[in-house]
């Protein structure tokens, strides 16, 4: 694309983007086609537009660009699936068997047994599983897929109270607001924070994060899967000393008590707490012997988040990944919506928290499509869907239909690891992969092999965002657009994930169809009209973009807009897209389902069904969780060595739990249950509450000649039971035991 | 380089009990030991073909200092090493060359506690390292001496002396071992033998104890000195007070 | 000649992510094992169990350490060949047609700023960027920092204003004279009191 002898130019490009949950600007050296550096955003640095400073992830890009593993070559199976040898083969043949594949399953099973599964290894809007998607659809459909991986129960549980996902202010207003309670949420680590001396912040979270080092001005360790019942005993707390903000509930919600019942004579919030039903007053001691958060700091806590005003409680992610993920998301909502920091500055309404006022950044520009084959699976639920597709109903989450037809007979992976990494009870997932009878034909897409591509029957060599045009927008604060331009030429053979769909719709006779005769930056060019149809009217067009080399056109926020404004002014003239037009404490939706027990109306803390209180606990005595590790996007940049030199993979224990069991900081510690084991070295450190482990997800599945896992791949320990309403993952509901290990050698 | 030193020293202040045989195998065993010393700390430069730009900073640079001094205790050792092997002079002049040939290997040893003794460096800027550094440096050199010695008397027979050399080059070796992470068992191991060890040579000899009797005491101490060192080397610094 | 711009940093922001760190990696082409920045973990702390809850007096904080061209540069005033040596403008440099590889300034720094240099065979350091300084632009690590924990100011101002960082677990400023003037994090005095310890020596110890 450029001259051999050309000399360095320095190009302001977005931050490939991963599902990192930010989105950074890079200025790239580029010299004789080769990136040599890579600086960040120089704009000016304000509060209305900050800077998109890109983390060490970003940063140390060019040693995944360059990665010596990166993948060059189309490949097919040789050996038994899973077993990792292959054998190269020419583009033509691989699109010719992909496309020839697609049919034969089509023919064979129906358009049911297609299935792109969840991935976000490239959310660029021309690349990743996007653009495999409109491919399916113009081919006729596929299975379906709904919801998400890393916030199903979020996704279904906010809209139960407030009716939409659209629940925060945009992040400016963070400065407005006096008590900021970060719930199980780490900024620092995931994505933009804040840092004030205007505002008291508490972070609750069972690990002492890198958020609560630097942002937060107390730390509340809490048992993971408990903290529903701290903030049970917080409104009992509320309750009982009358700061409950009487007036707002009122006005604007249902179900508090029984002056507001939707179901008259049913469990209101108010009778749950004080315990009128049920005879349990969750009182903060009732609390603290679930949460080990003493009962004083509960009832603190309480106190100042309810008379410190306008506070925040926002709530993180991790903590509805977990059993019965939906109730934590309404309790918080709960809590927001009877201190009455719903709808004002400096509040937060809780629950998905999608930026006001129009929720923000736009997920998929590039058309998909319509599916014409109409049921979709929770996908989550993918490997029920291989197993036991043609019995799935409603029951199982099936929608658009009354059941699947057919079992998922050909996976097309591109730019996900979900099959085998990322999914839950991994080596369940990997039983199941390797009957060839199941799943007939696997194809992966990606950069690298990773696990899931071992277990590919064809590899598709991708190449990296840097080497095609793409564009995005500021992610969940999407307030900019970001521009992709393509920087040097693909390596190897590689192709863009556009242009292999492209050529595989060729193959099977809709290639006109898809590519409405552009190509990556011609997308490029129609996206953007997008974004100015729909958020950004000043937008200028690519061949602008391109020429003022910005990277990034950003729209600066100077009054930042707060969620649920007009409601809070007029909750008669600006109802809520609810049942009853309110904020729905108690849901008469869920009180509908006749599943107290799992799927209550009112949210209430259940014990989960792996916790330190089952009889589980005796074999399988550590909680371990999860976190998401600044090491990598979910399992993208593992093989980054920057990174793995920066943020080792560790098990991290507390000494408490390390001197029990006779280990020492860098043992080699080996963590198991029934579904699995891994071996990794542990870091002891106070910075984790005892009776919790963490490992940090996403590590590539690296099984030794035993099948036990070297590299500290958590889902070989996780479960693959779905949270009860959303048919949400629940993977970081997990009992463990760990021990020293001895090698062998 | 600090056995050969107090070899030296010893050789001076021993000077009445000792013979012209004794200090040509000083001499000789002093120049081998300082040549030897020279090109050993060669080997530990990256870029030794530079080595001679190690001179260049002796306005504040102490390990230039000791460099200089060694270079100079070095050349004199080799003078007088040549002039008792082949006679070449009177013995007074002899023992005068002797003199500063000691001079430049004490010199040595001070530049080499200051070069150590860092202000940045807390584990060491101490008054055990020239306590330590002087006593090694006193022990192993009347250690030599006293092998040196046995070598000229037929009292003590040939294997004895021998013994002694195995024994001393284990007592570096261990020392060495020391520097490492080694376990717990493998210190307290390598810390008894560099105790008794040298020992035996002294035991084992049948020749007069009063010039053993000062070597013993101070092998104790540098002994102890020396582990307690090692230990430091490798502990961590910012963690030291 | 001293240094007019020093590092500001604000051990109550950082969050310890080692942006920093592998900027300054992609700047100087580093492989692995070379860091000219790098980003220390101090924790301490400890628990209690009283009867159903756990009661904790858990801290950490981050320490950002690249060469802080000192005023009174040790590495300087030992170097045997005087190849290091501090420039005009203050910023400390080795030449790297003087070195021996000796390794001394690593030994005598506190800071652990001087590197060997495998490949050449001499030290290498922090250059404080002398490149961009002259275009004008920051240091790579202070433009990279995403907590804004980093910032490169004016000596004078940041004397009057913060002083030299004093904090565990690095030594006495008064030693070097380290252009590193640092806002302490608040339970820096509990590490001082040697409650504290380095939570992640392996991650920034040379190697």
């Amino acid at each position: 694309m450029t001259d051999s002898k050309s000399p360095a130019r320095r190009i302001r490009v977005g931050c490939p983007a991963h599902n990192c949950g930010g989105r950074c600007l890079l200025i790239a050296h580029v010299e004789n086609d080769r990136i040599t550096r890579l600086e960040t955003d120089d704009r000016p640095d304000v509060v209305e537009a900050p800077q998109l400073r890109a983390c060490a992830r970003g940063r140390s890009y060019l040693r995944r660009q360059y990665h010596p593993d990166r993948l060059t070559h189309p490949l097919r199976r040789v050996g038994l699936r899973g077993e990792g040898r292959f054998e190269r083969i020419s583009w033509d043949e691989a699109l010719d068997f992909a496309a020839n594949e697609l049919r034969r399953v089509r023919d064979t099973y129906g358009h049911g047994a297609l299935l792109i599964p969840y991935g976000t290894g490239s959310y660029n809007q021309t690349g990743g599983s996007g653009v495999a998607r409109r491919l399916l659809n113009l081919f006729g459909g596929c299975l379906g897929i709904y919801n998400s991986y890393s916030w199903g129960a979020t996704n279904i549980a906010t809209p139960t109270v407030f009716g939409t996902l659209t629940t925060g202010n945009q992040r400016q207003d963070w400065l407005n607001s006096k008590y900021i309670l970060m719930w199980g949420w780490n900024p620092a680590e995931m994505r933009d924070g804040t840092n004030s001396d205007f505002f008291v912040v508490v972070c609750i979270d069972p690990r002492h994060t890198p958020s609560v080092a630097s942002l937060a001005d107390e730390w509340v360790p809490i048992r993971p899967g408990t903290d529903v019942a701290m903030m049970s005993a917080m409104a009992y707390v509320m309750i009982e000393e009358g700061l409950v903000d009487r007036a707002f509930v009122r006005a604007a919600c249902v179900g508090f008590d029984e002056s507001q019942m939707p179901v008259p004579g049913a469990e209101s919030y108010e009778d749950y707490i004080l315990g009128r039903r049920d005879g349990v007053r969750k009182t903060p001691q009732w609390a603290e012997a679930i949460t080990a958060v003493p009962s004083e700091t509960i009832a603190r806590i309480g106190r100042e988040y309810a008379t410190t005003k306008p506070g925040v409680l926002y709530q993180g992610y991790g903590m509805q990944r977990r059993a019965y993920g939906e109730q934590v998301v309404r309790a918080g909502c709960v809590l927001a919506a009877i201190t009455g920091n719903v709808g004002i500055p400096g509040g937060w309404a809780s629950g998905l928290a999608e930026q006001a006022p129009d929720g923000g950044g736009l997920w998929n520009v590039l058309p998909q499509g319509e599916n014409p084959f109409k049921a979709q699976i929770p996908c989550f639920l993918w490997t029920e869907a291989v197993l036991r597709g043609h019995s799935m109903t409603a029951a199982d989450g099936v929608i658009g239909a009354e059941g699947l037809t057919s079992d998922v007979k050909l996976i097309y992976c591109v730019a996900s690891n979900m099959i085998v990494n990322q999914h839950a009870d991994l080596n369940r997932s990997v039983a199941i992969l390797k009957d060839e009878k199941l799943v007939e034909t696997i194809i992966v897409q990606d950069n690298f092999l990773t696990p899931s591509g071992r277990f590919a029957d064809l590899v598709l060599p991708a190449c990296t965002q840097f080497e095609t045009f793409g564009v995005g927008d500021g992610w969940k604060y999407g307030d900019e657009v970001i521009l992709m331009p393509q920087l040097v030429p693909p390596l190897g053979e590689t192709k863009s994930d556009y242009r292999i769909c492209a050529e595989i719709a060729q193959r099977l006779g809709i290639g006109e169809l898809y590519t409405e005769g552009r190509d990556e930056r011609g997308w490029v060019e129609h996206l953007l009209g997008v974004y100015r149809e729909r958020r950004f009217p000043d937008l200028p067009s690519l061949d602008e973009l391109l020429e003022s080399n910005v990277g990034v056109w950003a729209r600066a926020v100077t009054r930042p807009a707060v969620a649920f404004a007009d409601f809070r002014a007029d909750p008669q003239a600006h109802p809520l897209d609810t049942p009853s037009g309110k904020i729905e404490i108690f849901s008469k939706q869920l009180y509908d389902m006749e599943r107290p027990d799992e799927i209550p109306a009112v949210p209430k803390h259940i014990t989960e069904w792996e916790s330190p209180f089952g009889k589980e606990a005796q074999r399988f005595p550590l909680q371990v969780i999860g976190h998401h590790t600044l090491h990598r996007v979910h399992s993208t940049h593992d093989n980054n060595d920057w990174l793995g030199e920066a943020f080792p993979q560790r098990v991290t224990m507390s000494p408490v739990d390390a001197a029990a069991r006779g280990i020492c900081d860098g043992d080699l510690v080996k963590v198991w249950n029934d579904r699995g084991a891994t071996i990794l070295p542990c870091r002891l450190t106070p910075r984790i509450m005892p009776g919790v482990i963490d490992i940090p997800q996403g590590a590539w599945w690296s099984p030794d000649k035993q099948g036990v896992d070297r590299r500290g791949s958590v889902n070989v320990l996780t479960s693959h039971r779905h949270t009860p309403l959303a048919f949400g993952s629940a993977q970081h509901t997990i009992m463990a035991q760990a021990a020293r290990y001895e090698d062998e050698r | 380089m600090g056995t050969s030193v107090v070899s030296n020293i010893l050789a001076l202040v021993s000077v009445p009990w000792l013979e012209h045989a004794f200090f040509r195998k000083a001499s000789a065993t002093t120049a081998l030991l300082a040549c030897l010393g020279l090109a050993v700390s060669l080997l530990h430069l990256r870029r030794p073909l530079r080595a001679a730009r190690a001179l260049s900073n002796l306005a504040s640079s102490w390990l230039s200092r000791e460099i200089f001094c060694c270079l100079a205790f070095a050349l004199c050792s080799l003078a007088s090493a040549g002039s008792w092997h082949w006679g070449i002079g009177s013995n007074a002049a002899r023992l005068a060359l002797d003199s500063l040939c000691a001079f430049w290997g004490l010199s040595l040893l001070v530049c080499m506690v200051w070069a150590y003794r860092l202000r940045t460096v807390p584990c060491w800027n101490t008054w055990r390292t020239p306590a330590a550094f002087c006593l090694t440096a006193a022990v192993l050199g009347s250690m030599m001496t006293r092998i040196l010695a046995s070598l000229e008397t037929s009292a003590a027979p040939l294997w004895t002396s021998l013994a002694s050399a195995l024994l001393v080059a284990l007592l570096l070796v261990f020392a060495t071992a020391l520097h490492g992470r080694a376990t717990a068992a493998w210190r307290a191991a390598a810390a008894l033998f560099t105790l008794v060890g040298p020992l035996l040579p002294l035991l084992t000899s049948s020749s007069s104890c009063a010039t053993c009797a000062p070597a013993f005491l101070g092998l104790c101490l540098a002994a102890v000195a020396e582990l307690r060192d090692r230990e430091k080397f490798y502990a961590i610094r910012d963690e030291n007070p | 000649m001293m240094l007019k711009k020093g590092f500001r940093f604000d051990a109550r922001s950082c969050s310890g992510c080692k942006t920093c760190q592998v900027a300054c990696k992609d700047k100087q082409g580093h492989g692995m094992t070379t860091r000219f920045r790098r980003v220390y973990e101090i924790s301490g702390g400890a628990w209690v169990q009283q009867g159903a809850s756990w009661h904790q007096n858990v801290f950490a904080y981050h320490l950002s350490m690249s060469c802080n061209h000192c005023d009174k540069p040790i590495c300087v005033e030992v170097c045997p060949s005087r190849a290091m040596r501090q420039n005009e403008d203050g910023i400390v440099t080795v030449d790297e047609n003087r070195c021996l590889g000796c390794g001394y300034c690593a030994f005598a720094c506190p800071y652990g700023a001087p590197l060997l240099d495998l490949s050449s065979g001499v030290m290498t350091k922090c250059d404080l960027c002398a490149d961009l300084l002259r275009e004008g632009k920051s240091p790579t690590c202070v433009a990279a920092c995403p907590m804004r924990a980093l910032e490169l100011e004016d000596v004078e101002d940041l004397r009057q204003t913060l002083g030299r960082g004093a904090v565990f677990p690095f030594l006495q400023p008064t030693l070097t004279e380290p252009n590193w003037y640092v806002a302490l994090h608040p339970d820096s005095d509990r590490a001082a009191d040697g409650q504290a310890r380095i939570a992640n020596r392996e991650e920034v110890e040379p190697k």
